[in-house]
């Protein structure tokens, strides 16, 4: 049983983790942390998937929020809730993450070329603005504005696709 | 950096955009999520570490058996609990003739074993989901917890056993499950004394000295007794510091029923609230000051007290059979909605000022929604119901949860109208819950969680200085809490859970510590170099206002905190001698102070009235000190009047009397009809006073 919950919720808490700034390696470990928190409680019930995933995220995001704390940094809560409200809206009703990639991949073919490339260079390849701009001929703020409006043309499809599944 | 990681300096504070970031990262950058099944399950099967504890209603009933018990031997063990609470770290205490050296030094490594680890039972089961009911979620640390105090995990923290070296009527042993190990006293007390040094050395404050033995020994006849030592028997009470060290000394005023009134009193207002306390007749006052008082209440716990207070029963009138003196101070509670009460839970369970979200989200104090506002009042709503407005009707089952809870409304910023989830208070409790609590059972929720240990804690430091250690509107000064500020309050939240919410003992920590020793001049004006003189004169001013603004029951009006203004700048002000002294004695508030900014002063060249002139030079635009309030900014388009109401609220007074109003027009027209520089004023007046008001 306890497999069969990580099975099913790990890559949603993972991602989860990473939407709230975790490097991957960070995610790694406080994906785990989760689980084992969960798995420690002796009056844990497993009631739905829904449920489980609520109880999995706010934990991860408490994990993250106490990490941060731990090392001094910059006080997060608040980015956190609201990262969890936009997580929770995108892929409620249970964790539908893989569903969400999809929709994100499907966005990406409505996008330039210019503006595809400049996030491929980005995301792909940790390419700098200046290197972004480089490529594209265009400055540093032209690349930082390109890619600002590209993924926020890639937000509203996302909406509108959840909003069409919606209706 | 991981090749297909954003460079961190790109890391959106957007959080729509994060999440695409993240997601972004995936599709393109193909950081796919990895299978932790394996490391996950290995982990956990060799897993040794404790489990967390869960609510076990059997302990709120071992509490009543506790109560009833203590009941018969209250006055008798009364005396013994004082001399016990004060006098325990007496013996910790070197004689000498100076009060610092009879004082606790920094702790030292010591070479005791470790406690040895808890180890429950790990019963870690995950039952079937199709037959199971929806589980309460574990609770989770949401605010600081003990990993944010940097010694929560020292090598050389003592075993129980130590504990009974050092206090030979410690509180009743814990055996409760997850109680934290107990520290030793006179360490907790380095470790406070450590950490204040820290944060006054970042803040500039270079030369921070202990008082000398008389103002020492005034200053604490002053906590405890609410007077000055008298002076004829200063020179003895100082030669006894010498001999007992604080804590005895400190014993011998307790034992007087002068202290245990004075005590009384201001425990009962800060349980109350400051606002329901001024509204009690003085006749209920008096009752609930007797209360609270250390000789009513005996060895009870703050724990026990809560407990048994919420979970009274019965009638308030004294004729009654069904007579119960615990009712009073939730009938002090008891207005409209239960709005105060619910305020006075939150702040007493969980160490949460609320005021706000009861009208909308707070990024404020902890981003407190404002549904959670309303979940925590409909809880509060359904079981604390009286009938007749005399007598509190029963609304618990056997297994003590509430029944047939109505429905409660509250309208959202949007309009909305919404319902309440008297289950819903996760932001409180770590959790959501399946059953509907009793009042009484939150303050076992709240132990779990470990926020009454916090709440315990800042009772505490309120009674001794008067403002919070660690505000939860700190914000408001445009920077986050300080650190060590932080981490001390986490190590007294942790210890007062550790030692069983004896506050007594806490007080016991905290007059040792140097934060309680320091002298009350003003340490940042000493190091002003040529003009010592009269930096001094000025900080002992400065003090004086401080103190005074924070005396609960002197500053009830914005003429008084103007009038205090005027003492703050050299000013005349009127009052006995006796108020200055009594201001003057107070304990120094170093944690709040600022380095001041030399040569803030008002701009001459422009005619002003005297009064403006007075203001300007008190609160001048450009010093730090003089909040900027940035959070005013938005809400200032709303107008003076609301930007007021806001500070009201945010000072503890939800509903402002048009005096209070008034007091505010009288602040704007002093300045010229400057609003903000008005806002400033009444910002600076509120905080200085804000915990009286608060409470």
């Amino acid at each position: 049983m306890a497999a069969a919950v990580v099975g099913r919720h790990q890559t949603g808490v993972w991602r989860f983790l990473r939407a709230l700034g975790c490097e991957p390696s960070l995610a790694d470990d406080l994906t785990q942390e989760t689980f084992l928190q969960l798995l420690r409680q002796e009056s844990f019930v497993h009631h739905s998937d829904a449920a489980t995933a609520a109880y999995l995220r706010r934990t991860a995001r408490n994990l993250y929020i106490s990490r941060h704390r731990r090392e001094r940094r910059l006080q997060v809560g608040a980015v956190a809730e609201t990262v969890e409200a936009v997580w929770l809206d995108w892929t409620s009703p249970h964790d539908r993450s893989d569903e969400l990639l999809s929709m994100l991949n499907e966005c990406l073919q409505g996008l330039t070329e210019r503006a595809r490339l400049a996030l491929r260079m980005r995301f792909k390849d940790n390419a700098g603005r200046a290197a972004i701009g480089d490529a594209l001929g265009i400055s540093e703020h032209g690349a930082k504005n390109l890619m600002q409006r590209a993924k926020h043309q890639l937000r509203e499809c996302i909406e509108n696709k959840l909003k069409s599944r919606q209706d | 950096m991981n090749k297909s990681e954003p460079h961190a300096d790109d890391l959106p504070l957007d959080p729509l955009e994060r999440v695409m970031d993240g997601l972004l990262s995936e599709l393109l950058g193909g950081v796919r999520p990895p299978d932790l099944s394996a490391e996950i399950l290995e982990r956990w099967a060799s897993d040794d570490r404790p489990s967390t504890v869960r609510l076990d209603p059997r302990r709120t009933r071992m509490r009543r058996m506790i109560v009833a018990g203590s009941g018969v031997a209250a006055v008798a063990a009364s005396l013994g609990l004082i001399a016990w609470g004060l006098g325990t770290t007496e013996r910790l205490q070197p004689s000498n003739t100076s009060v610092a050296a009879a004082l606790p030094r920094a702790a030292t490594k010591s070479n005791e074993p470790l406690d040895p680890p808890g180890r429950p039972p790990a019963a870690n089961v995950l039952a079937d989901p199709s037959t199971t009911p929806p589980a309460a979620n574990p609770p989770v640390a949401i605010q600081l917890d003990t990993s944010d105090v940097p010694f929560a995990q020292s090598e050389d923290r003592p075993g129980p056993t130590d504990i009974a070296d050092h206090f030979a009527g410690p509180p009743p042993s814990s055996a409760r499950a997850g109680r934290p190990s107990r520290m030793r006293p006179e360490q907790i007390v380095a470790e406070i004394d450590r950490l204040f040094e820290q944060f006054w050395t970042r803040k500039g404050f270079a030369e921070v000295q202990d008082a000398e033995a008389p103002e020492f020994v005034d200053r604490l006849h002053l906590s405890l007794t609410g007077i000055p030592a008298p002076s004829e028997q200063r020179d003895a009470l100082v030669e006894q510091l010498t001999q007992t060290g604080p804590l005895g000394l400190a014993a011998q005023f307790v034992e007087s029923s002068g202290a245990s009134a004075h005590i009384g009193q201001r425990l009962a207002a800060m349980l109350v609230g400051h606002a329901a306390w001024e509204r009690l007749s003085k006749a209920e006052q008096e009752q609930l000051t007797e209360l609270v008082s250390p000789l009513s209440l005996g060895r009870k716990t703050y724990d026990q007290f809560l407990s048994e207070t919420l979970s009274a029963r019965g009638s308030i009138d004294p004729s009654s059979p069904q007579f119960n003196q615990n009712l009073r101070l939730l009938s002090a509670w008891n207005s409209s909605q239960q709005m105060d009460a619910t305020k006075r839970i939150a702040r007493l369970c969980f160490a949460q000022s609320i005021g706000c979200a009861q009208c909308h989200d707070d990024s404020i104090n902890g981003g407190l929604e404002q549904r959670s506002f309303w979940n925590l009042n409909a809880l509060v709503r359904n079981d604390l119901q009286w009938s007749n407005s005399n007598v509190r009707e029963d609304r618990t089952t056997a297994s003590g949860s509430i029944v047939n809870a109505p429905a409660v409304f509250f309208e959202s910023l949007d309009g909305r109208q919404r319902v309440a989830e008297p289950t819903g208070i996760a932001a409180f409790v770590g959790k959501d819950l399946t059953a509907i609590p009793s009042l009484e059972q939150l303050v076992v929720l709240a132990d779990e969680d470990g926020r009454l240990g916090r709440a315990a804690a800042d009772l505490t430091w309120q009674f001794l200085f008067g403002e919070s250690l660690v505000s939860t509107s700190q914000p408001l000064s445009g920077s986050s809490a300080d650190a060590e500020l932080i981490a001390v309050q986490s190590l007294l939240a942790e210890q007062t859970r550790a030692y069983d919410y004896h506050l007594p003992t806490v007080v016991g920590w905290l007059m040792s510590s140097r934060v309680y020793r320091t002298a009350g001049v003003d340490p940042v004006q000493l190091t002003r170099g040529p003009d010592a003189l009269a930096a001094i004169e000025a900080a002992r001013r400065r003090t004086q206002a401080w103190a005074a603004f924070k005396r609960p029951g002197q500053v009830r009006s914005l003429e008084k905190l103007l009038k205090l203004s005027e003492l703050w700048t050299g000013g005349s002000v009127s009052g006995s001698d006796e108020q200055t002294l009594l201001a003057q004695l107070a304990p120094p508030t170093m944690m709040s102070r600022r380095p001041a900014t030399p040569g803030s002063v008002a701009n001459s060249s422009q005619e002003k009235s005297p009064e403006q002139l007075l203001l300007r030079a008190s609160f001048p635009s450009d010093d730090p000190a003089n909040l900027p309030l940035p959070w005013l900014e938005p809400i200032g388009r709303k107008g003076f009047e609301s930007q007021v109401k806001h500070l009201y609220a945010w000072a503890g007074i939800n509903d402002p009397s048009a005096e209070q109003m008034q007091a505010a027009e009288r602040i704007r027209a002093s300045v010229g009809g400057d609003p903000t520089h008005a806002l400033r004023i009444l910002h600076w007046a509120l905080s200085e006073s804000r915990l009286p008001m608060c409470l």
